[in-house]
């Protein structure tokens, strides 16, 4: 009985997901689409709660040494049914559907709740393969736009690619280990690295942890592994390419965050992928004119960002690197959610450019006003979240004594700032001619947004609240 | 909740009624704006009178995860600087009355939220918060600057983001390895700053965190070699923007130096002192040679700003009571003089839509007050006795003599050289031949005439009572004037001697042993009675 109600989240999104997915098969009418709608809002709330209530006596690894329950996994999975939450109601949903989009988002959530729980490597590859295969579905979603099922295509061809890397990685760890637990992993890895006495790892080990960090980098499109971002963002329904930065490339580091024991022998590789991103994301953005890339650039560099709280680790002073990392994840879904929404109710056929959004703030200030403060937040400037996020992770970092890495970063973030600020120079202060912007939105939706914006600001303000929320 | 947290609070309030009172019509926004100002001005002094003498403190928790407090704390300093926002920010709001036509609800919440921001950062005694102040200025000011400036505004707001932004960068950087040197040896997280001061650093670290911290607040302030943004902010900025920025925005970075940087790493103070001294000379001299010879009414203005900011930072450079005050001073009157100037400009671009000199000329005969006022202030601004420029100049100049009796020397020639730009203002507007092109231009309305005298009026009173504002420097126990070479008390104030040999409340802080040295300094007192 136990066991069941630890897995109940993943019992909720799994069986939720499929029941949708045959309601839009057999039923397609506009009723249903509303009733499906607010049955995935209220299933993946349900499995956050669930979650959320989780006892410490449900710590003990259930499911046969799969899944189990630790803090960290809690918080990120909290985070991450959120996100599915905020993203079934506010995010606007291409008119090709007829249902199954909120299915594919319950089993996409299915996959980041798997990661975040995983204890063991078999547990991650399957996490990341559910996430994948629901994206791939999710991004060509509006299939009668070129585009959109060219970025989807891409991103499964890429996806899949990658994917072979991380299997293949996980297959030579096995085979040098012997064991697919991690917390055992972690054990032997120590082991085997004294055991020549040169503190060098086995062959095989250090081939497979290489292309594991190569296929967990792809995901995080972490430079220079990054060519699919741009591209597939772009592309994909607005809810999609703010769900692809802010929960999937969470999911994956909430995965990889257990892996820090390779950072002894991985560190300086993972400090030269933090830097190549943060430095060449931020570079990418500058010369971006459209919105969508832009956002995909500072994605990038965000991920960037993160690695530096996740090479802290343990370290750092009050707050540590790993709860820095779980923080930022959180203040950065909640900006870039926001932002990608935003644009997605100002896009019209052609991808939205910086040009497009002259005008809007006279059109609708409420978008505009909330888009103001999601991009301050991603440029982390105060009062919004972001800065905080941002402020702990190289507080982390310097903690951790990464000075030179810490320094590349604020340096990045200088540069990003010059993005950022464009796009709230076309948003307020261009001289607007008669543009045929059309913002179209739901009361719902701008009720959503206003929410999350003032949700930025008020975290922003009283940070302690998510430390408290969240329990980490 | 005391005075502190009623002072920071008002304007996010009046942002949010502001906002409001936008939607329905411009009026409501300006009354609601002015009605917040006044409740700031009314708070800020009743503080000036709490605060005498003594500090104000506050405290609640706030990021307990980082050991970050909201602890707010007002000494004598931290009040008058306090005070002073709040009056610039009346007089922002009644100077915007017809300036600001367009979206004039957003202008005032911007105002309203950038004049929080400022009072943070006076008021903050928690770096993270101080930290949080600093950066919440941007935004507003960018906007301020961005949608309401003149032609160029686009990049004298990305420029003026971008400068600052990349200054406190370096800024941050030095906290944090301060805050990690204070954990590392206490054991225990604080952002605050009475705690930090504990933390033992050696001379390499200190020089380090010097360079860090003065790169982030010389920016601000701005210094010779950072100060390329300010002409052009200055200049792109509305009527209300400018004032703002030289009333108090600049300020920001002195108050940093002051507040921090000198208690923090007195050893990184020492070894880069002669560097202070000389960005602050090579300032006034330059931004004095290029003021006058610039075209552009509030282009002017703001070369003089670099020029009277080297005044404030050499005085504290030079580490003596007398340098200090006169520091303090040259802040207050910079703000209210340098304000008026940018007025003037603000007033005669309504009316003519240019800053060109080459278009004006002789206009006292079409503006007799506003001829009168611009003549105040141009005189002010070269340090006319009977003005607070005069003692603050001449005080900033006695510490330069303590110093070095050379570098005395040579500031008092920066004085002569404010008289070439400030005649220059006032004879390229007023007199000469006579505009062909603005024949009948209204003089000044009460309006304006009400922001102007106002300070007129501070700038004559401190002119006549400088220990108005020198005397709340010793409010907080001396702790931030140098003892060495001080007069023998603030002027004006001789009976208050005692208070100021009582032992700083903080333990942590040494108290220097007092030396006692009769100076030019003292001198002022007969000076002072002679005016």
């Amino acid at each position: 009985m136990s066991e069941i109600l630890a897995l109940m989240p993943e019992i909720l999104l799994s069986v939720g997901g499929t029941v949708i997915l045959l309601i839009a098969a057999t039923a397609q009418n506009a009723n249903m689409r509303d009733f499906v709608r607010w049955l995935a809002l209220f299933i993946s709330l349900g499995a956050g709660f669930s979650l959320y209530t989780m006892s410490q006596e449900s710590m003990a690894v259930t499911s046969n040494g799969w899944l189990h329950t630790t803090p960290l996994g809690v918080a990120f999975g909290v985070i991450f049914m959120l996100i599915l939450a905020w993203t079934c109601v506010a995010g606007s949903v291409p008119e090709s559907d007829g249902g199954e989009w909120y299915g594919l988002l319950l089993l996409a959530g299915l996959g980041m709740l798997t990661l975040a729980r995983t204890a063991n490597l078999g547990g991650l590859f399957l996490g990341i393969e559910i996430l994948s295969i629901s994206l791939y579905v999710l991004i060509a979603f509006a299939y009668d736009r070129k585009l959109s099922l060219r970025a989807g295509a891409m991103y499964l061809l890429l996806a899949g690619f990658a994917s072979s890397f991380l299997i293949f990685g996980l297959a030579l760890i096995y085979v040098q280990y012997g064991t697919i637990q991690i917390a055992e992993l972690s054990k032997a890895f120590e082991a085997s690295m004294g055991q020549a006495g040169d503190g060098k790892l086995p062959l095989i080990a250090t081939l497979g942890f290489a292309l594991f960090i190569v296929g967990v980098a792809f995901k995080l499109s972490v430079v220079p592994f990054h060519m699919w971002a741009a591209e597939v963002y772009e592309a994909a329904p607005g809810a999609i390419s703010g769900l692809i930065a802010s929960a999937s490339k969470g999911a994956t580091i909430a995965a990889f965050l257990p892996f820090l024991f390779i950072v002894q022998k991985y560190g300086q590789v993972l400090w030269i992928l933090a830097a190549a991103s943060m430095v060449g994301g931020n570079l990418l953005g500058l010369r971006e004119t459209r919105v969508k890339r832009i956002l995909a650039y500072s994605s990038i560099a965000h991920v960037g960002y993160l690695m530096v709280g996740y090479l802290a680790g343990q370290a750092g002073v009050g707050v540590t690197g790993q709860s820095s990392v779980i923080f930022y994840v959180a203040a950065y879904a909640l900006s870039i959610l926001g932002a990608f929404v935003c644009i997605s109710l100002l896009e019209r056929e052609s991808t939205l450019s910086l040009r497009d959004l002259k005008g809007v703030a006279r059109q609708s200030p409420v978008v505009a006003f909330c888009l103001l403060v999601f991009v301050a937040s991603l440029a982390g400037i105060p009062p919004a979240i972001g800065f905080v996020g941002k402020f702990l992770l190289f507080n982390a970092g310097i903690g951790a004594k990464y000075y030179w890495l810490a320094g590349i970063g604020l340096l990045g973030s200088a540069i990003g700032i010059y993005y950022y600020l464009r796009i709230i120079v076309y948003l307020f202060m261009m001289p607007t001619e008669a543009t045929d912007v059309q913002v179209r939105h739901t009361p719902l939706q701008s009720a959503m947004l206003v929410a999350s914006a003032a949700t930025v600001v008020i975290l922003g303000c009283a940070p302690q609240l998510v430390f408290d929320f969240l329990r980490f | 909740m005391t005075l502190l947290s009623y002072i920071l609070i008002t304007p996010v309030a009046g942002a949010v009624i502001t906002g409001l009172a936008g939607r329905v019509n411009g009026l409501s926004a300006r009354m609601s704006a002015m009605f917040f100002m006044l409740v700031g001005l009314v708070l800020s002094t009743m503080l000036m009178i709490t605060v005498e003498g003594g500090t104000l403190v506050e405290k609640h928790a706030w990021f307990p995860a980082l050991g970050a407090t909201f602890h707010l704390e007002a000494d004598g300093l931290g009040a008058l600087m306090v005070l002073l926002t709040a009056i610039i920010g009346v007089i922002a709001v009644l100077i915007s009355w017809h300036d600001i036509n367009e979206k004039v609800g957003a202008f005032h919440v911007w105002v309203l939220l950038l004049q929080t921001g400022i009072l943070l950062v006076f008021m903050a005694r928690d770096m993270l918060l101080f930290y949080f102040g600093w950066e919440l200025m941007l935004i507003p000011m960018f906007f301020i600057i961005g949608v309401w400036g003149h032609e160029d505004k686009l990049y004298s707001a990305i420029k003026f983001f971008l400068f600052t932004f990349t200054g406190s960068i370096f800024l941050l950087l030095a906290l944090l390895y301060v805050y990690f040197a204070h954990a590392a040896q206490t054991g225990q997280y604080s952002f605050d700053f009475a705690d930090l001061l504990a933390t033992k650093l050696t001379g390499k670290e200190q020089r380090l965190i010097f360079l860090g911290m003065f790169i982030g607040f010389a920016v601000k302030v701005p210094l010779f070699p950072f100060h390329t943004w300010l002409p052009d902010a200055h200049t792109q900025a509305p009527t209300a923007g400018s004032l703002i920025l030289a009333g108090v925005l600049l300020k920001t970075g002195v108050y940093g130096i002051m507040r921090f940087v000198f208690p923090l790493v007195p050893v990184g103070v020492a070894a880069y002192t002669k560097l202070g001294i000389a960005l602050s000379v090579i300032g006034i001299f330059y931004g004095a040679l290029a003021a006058f010879s610039q075209r552009d009414f509030k282009r002017l203005v703001a070369y003089s700003s670099i020029s009277h900011l080297g005044f404030v930072t050499l005085g504290l450079f030079v580490g003596n009571a007398s340098g200090y005050q006169g520091a303090v001073l040259q802040m207050v009157n910079h703000g209210l003089a340098t304000g008026g100037l940018f007025l003037i400009a603000g007033i005669l671009q309504e009316r003519t839509h240019t800053r060109s000199f080459e278009m004006f000329g002789g206009l006292w005969k079409q503006m007799p007050t506003m001829g009168a006022f611009l003549l105040f202030f141009a005189m002010a601004s070269l340090g006319i006795p009977g003005t607070g420029n005069f003692v603050g100049e001449f005080y900033v100049i006695a510490g330069a003599f303590l110093k070095k009796w050379w570098l005395g020397a040579v500031t008092s020639m920066g004085v002569l050289f404010a008289a070439m730009y400030s005649l220059r203002v006032f004879l390229a507007t007023m007199h000469g031949p006579e505009s062909v092109t603005f024949k009948k231009l209204p003089d000044t309305n009460l309006r304006e005439n009400v922001a102007l005298f106002s300070l007129v009026i501070l700038l004559v009173v401190i002119g006549f009572r400088p220990s108005l504002v020198t005397a709340p420097l010793y409010w907080g126990g001396d702790k931030l004037v140098p003892q060495k070479g001080r007069s023998a008390d603030p002027i004006g104030q001789p009976k208050k001697e005692e208070a100021f040999q009582t032992p700083a409340k903080d333990p942590n802080l040494q108290q220097k042993p007092a030396q006692t040295v009769y100076l030019p300094g003292a001198s002022l007192r007969g000076g002072e009675a002679a005016l």
